[in-house]
């Protein structure tokens, strides 16, 4: 049996962490899902997840100067997803206000919702998101 | 956007992302400015929605009085957000525009 004919990935490496370029990434992302025959529901909820860990490299992870770049790297097997989102710069968790509602903080709760599994990784030389699914 | 008596209907569609949601954000506070009782945000033809829209819409909540604020939402990609961060506690989730503007005083709801 050839294992890898099961398995399908997708990496994209260097994309600029601003917004439309992690659209398009984004929409790439929800393409290669469905071509690897995800039910749409699910690849939603990848494509969520997958959006806000890119999202928070956009937002925090290179204060104040140029936008960074971010490695996405996803594999489909016949009973698992995995996303891997890299940055080179450090996840923030924005603390949320002293308001009921606050403003900021839903991105990590929203990508946690979403993902079966999720882990947030930072060390000295970036940030690793690994987020993954069952398939039945 | 369109008004109904003293409530402000807003349409939105396509995808809310960082690319969107601050022309959202102008959106919805230039509605905010002109005072409504009630402001709706019809969310129905949303095909996207991630944490940067829900932040505009917890920032228009804070604006307005408690309960003011309603999203009309029919399908998991626009309902999941709020109610998986709980924001659907402050914000009602409504199927109809109608619903939504149920009670509201000059809205024909």
């Amino acid at each position: 049996m050839d294992v890898q004919a099961d398995t399908r990935a997708l990496s994209c490496h260097g994309i600029v962490a601003e917004p439309s370029a992690l659209r398009a990434l984004r929409h790439r992302l929800l393409e290669w899902a469905l071509e690897s025959g995800i039910p749409e529901e699910r690849a939603q909820d990848i494509v969520l997840a997958g959006y806000e860990a890119l999202a928070n490299v956009a937002d925090h992870a290179y204060p104040g100067g140029e936008p960074g770049l971010v490695d996405l790297d996803a594999v489909c097997r016949p009973d698992k997803v995995e996303v891997v989102i890299a940055d080179h710069g450090r996840w923030r968790t924005p603390s949320a206000d002293d308001d009921p509602v606050s403003l900021r903080g839903r991105g990590l709760p929203l990508l946690q919702a979403s993902a079966d599994h999720a882990e947030v990784r930072t060390g000295e030389t970036g940030t690793v998101v690994t987020l993954g699914w069952k398939l039945d | 956007m369109r008004w109904r008596g003293q409530a402000a209907v807003v349409t939105v569609g396509g995808e809310i992302d960082l690319v969107t949601a601050p022309e959202l954000g102008e959106v919805v506070g230039g509605v905010l400015e002109r005072g409504p009782g009630v402001l709706v945000v019809d969310l129905r033809a949303v095909e996207f929605l991630s944490s940067s829209g829900l932040q505009v819409l917890a920032g228009a909540h804070r604006r307005l009085d408690a309960g003011a604020l309603r999203v009309v939402s029919t399908s998991t990609i626009t309902s999941r957000p709020f109610t998986t961060t709980g924001l659907d506690e402050w914000i009602g989730l409504f199927p109809t525009v109608d619903h939504a503007l149920a009670g509201v005083s000059g809205t024909g709801g």
